[in-house]
């Protein structure tokens, strides 16, 4: 078979996989509810029936209904738009994360596992250090020295998050590079950057797309604890860790306080959880 | 053995080093100045001689690589500093709120254990059955769950409606942290069956298991002699770091249900800006994950004979 002949199949298979991991009912489902809520997050100022800080003391603590769909919190605001504009903040600061963890992790762990000898073994030492710093400890140091903000915890968790994608991007790139092909493209003069990209990369990025979908509905998650401990967004942005934690002082007699903000978070986490799974379903070669 | 362990243990301390110097950069760059804290500390309202007296005697005057290498040399000699807040030690600050963590974190562990270890199998046996399918769902359900969302929920239920546990404290009146325990296990329960579901599933297709099948040898018995046996390994793997997080994260489950661990501890030295006892928790949290790593390693050879150090 020549070359050419074997890339085009190659490729053809790696279409059929994305069809088949977008067709399924889990990713579909997990989809919709994912784009609605990214919907949702980017016309937050058109689509929130008010303003999400406006503090108004006789409004508290009212029910449900009326010009406040799921009534209002301890100072009056209104909860849906809150909700809402919550969206932004969760959703942004996650993906965020995931963007910065990719850019340092992925290109670390091609060149790791590609040029191999000591720049590896550097690598993977460094990498080590960053495995053995626990998330929550690094998340503590920052706020305790840098001071607690959104920005900040981004800055913590993206400093942790990015060796485990660095480490199996390199073990991804070590199963390529030993397959026969690769020689066949040394010997057949293609550059380093070349091969690196058009080849490795692609070659590996299903496995890493799949991994880094399944991540969000973590990345959620910390968020909002982070939050929710006052090591992350601070009061009085609409976050929905810092509606949870607000929710505290009241959860005794104001229980809708805390329970609509968590199904709000289990839905959408739940929802990328479902992309996740079922592109790791489609996409995972069956090795 | 021996030559391999004392490697490792060398191998800790650039790790450990890392850190430190990291968080000490961090440390320096922040706003705050940690003279005037003390200054105020000995004279209530200090002139800016004071300040600068002070700051000349506790060396904080010194370039950076020298205030570290000073903090260095005392944590050698056990020296974390004293506490802004309180005036102790800082190590004894810590290590005075470490037995509500451990207790939290061991009813954690067995809980989880208890939970997951028979439902892995379960599902591993009946892979594809109705009841398969349901753990399946309870696994999905508990990944995506919101653990400190829950504990909140759990706390309305039996602190608020059922009275059976106090809202302050999250104690039953066994005085075992069960609620708490179970609402930190939530996110991992899935996590751990799903790991025994698909290693113990993967070991029980294997012929040797038919064989032994045929020669009539008693399926509880295939199950956790055999099969068990050979799955253990990404089973441990898995909660070591389970244990590692449930040490050093437990601040979330803490604040919710009151619980006066070190999680607790070190989020109100952040609120506080307690730089020493911050340090310390950080230093000695890092050495625990260093160390129970290596342990891990060293239980792996003893596992499995295959693996030489």
């Amino acid at each position: 078979m020549s070359r050419k002949e074997k890339k085009v199949k190659a490729l053809s298979q790696g279409r059929i996989r994305w069809a088949k991991a977008l067709r399924s009912p889990k990713t579909r489902i997990g989809l919709v509810i994912s784009i609605l809520f990214i919907l949702i997050a980017v016309l937050a100022p058109l689509i929130s029936p008010n303003d999400p800080l406006l503090v108004s003391v006789i409004d508290k603590l009212e029910a449900p209904g009326g010009q406040f769909p799921l009534g209002t919190d301890q100072l009056g605001r209104c909860i849906l738009s809150r909700l809402i504009w919550g969206s932004r903040y969760s959703l942004s600061y996650s993906f965020i994360v995931l963007g910065i963890t990719l850019l340092i992790g992925v290109p670390i762990g091609l060149v790791s596992g590609y040029v191999g000898g000591r720049a590896d073994t550097i690598l993977m030492r460094i990498i080590d250090i960053f495995m053995a710093m626990p998330s929550f400890v690094v998340a503590l140091a920052i706020a305790g020295t840098l001071g607690a903000s959104g920005r900040n915890l981004v800055l913590a968790m993206s400093l942790v998050y990015w060796a485990e994608y660095a480490r199996l991007t390199r073990a991804l790139t070590l199963q390529v590079k030993g397959q026969n092909y690769m020689m066949a493209l040394k010997a057949g003069g293609c550059s380093h950057g070349r091969i690196l990209l058009r080849h490795v990369l692609k070659n590996i990025a299903p496995s890493i797309i799949a991994l880094a979908t399944m991540e969000i509905g973590s990345i959620i998650l910390a968020i909002a604890g982070f939050s929710f401990i006052g090591l992350g967004v601070q009061a009085p942005t609409p976050e929905w860790g810092i509606m949870l934690s607000d929710s505290r002082e009241y959860f005794q007699t104001f229980p809708r306080l805390m329970i609509i903000p968590g199904i709000v978070i289990v839905i959408v986490v739940l929802a990328f959880n479902l992309v996740g799974e079922g592109l790791q379903d489609g996409l995972s070669t069956d090795r | 053995m021996a030559k391999y362990i004392l490697k490792r243990l060398l191998a800790m301390i650039p790790v450990l080093l890392a850190v430190t110097f990291l968080m000490f950069f961090l440390s320096s760059m922040s706003a705050g100045d940690p003279a005037r804290v003390m200054a105020e500390k000995i004279y209530g309202h200090p002139t800016p001689d004071e300040v600068e007296l002070v700051r000349h005697r506790e060396g904080l005057d010194k370039p950076f690589p020298i205030q570290y290498l000073n903090w260095l040399k005392n944590v050698v000699h056990g020296d974390f500093g004293e506490s802004y807040s309180t005036g102790r030690p800082a190590a004894e600050e810590l290590f005075r709120h470490f037995p509500e963590t451990l207790k939290l974190a061991l009813t954690s562990l067995v809980l989880l254990f208890l939970v997951a270890v028979p439902l892995g199998i379960w599902s591993a046996v009946k892979e594809g059955t109705a009841a398969d399918k349901v753990i399946q769902f309870f696994c999905f359900l508990s990944v995506s769950m919101p653990g400190f969302w829950i504990g909140l929920m759990l706390l309305y239920l039996f602190g608020v409606k059922l009275r059976l546990i106090s809202v302050l404290g999250g104690v039953s009146y066994s005085g075992i942290p069960l609620v708490a325990a179970f609402t930190f296990d939530i996110g991992y329960f899935g996590i751990l069956i799903r790991l025994i579901r698909t290693n113990l599933g993967s070991v029980l297709k294997k012929d040797y298991i038919r064989a032994l099948r045929a020669k009539g040898i008693s399926p509880g018995r295939i199950i956790m002699k055999h099969g068990m046996k050979n799955s253990f390994m990404p089973v441990l793997t898995r909660s070591i770091g389970m244990i590692i997080n449930m040490l050093c994260g437990s601040a979330v489950i803490e604040s919710i249900f009151s619980i006066n661990g070190i999680g607790k501890i070190a989020l109100e030295a952040v609120v506080s800006k307690d730089t020493p006892v911050l340090q310390c928790f950080i230093l000695v949290l890092s050495a625990v994950v260093v160390v129970v790593n290596l342990l891990v390693d060293i239980l792996y050879s003893v596992v499995d004979r295959r693996i030489q150090l």
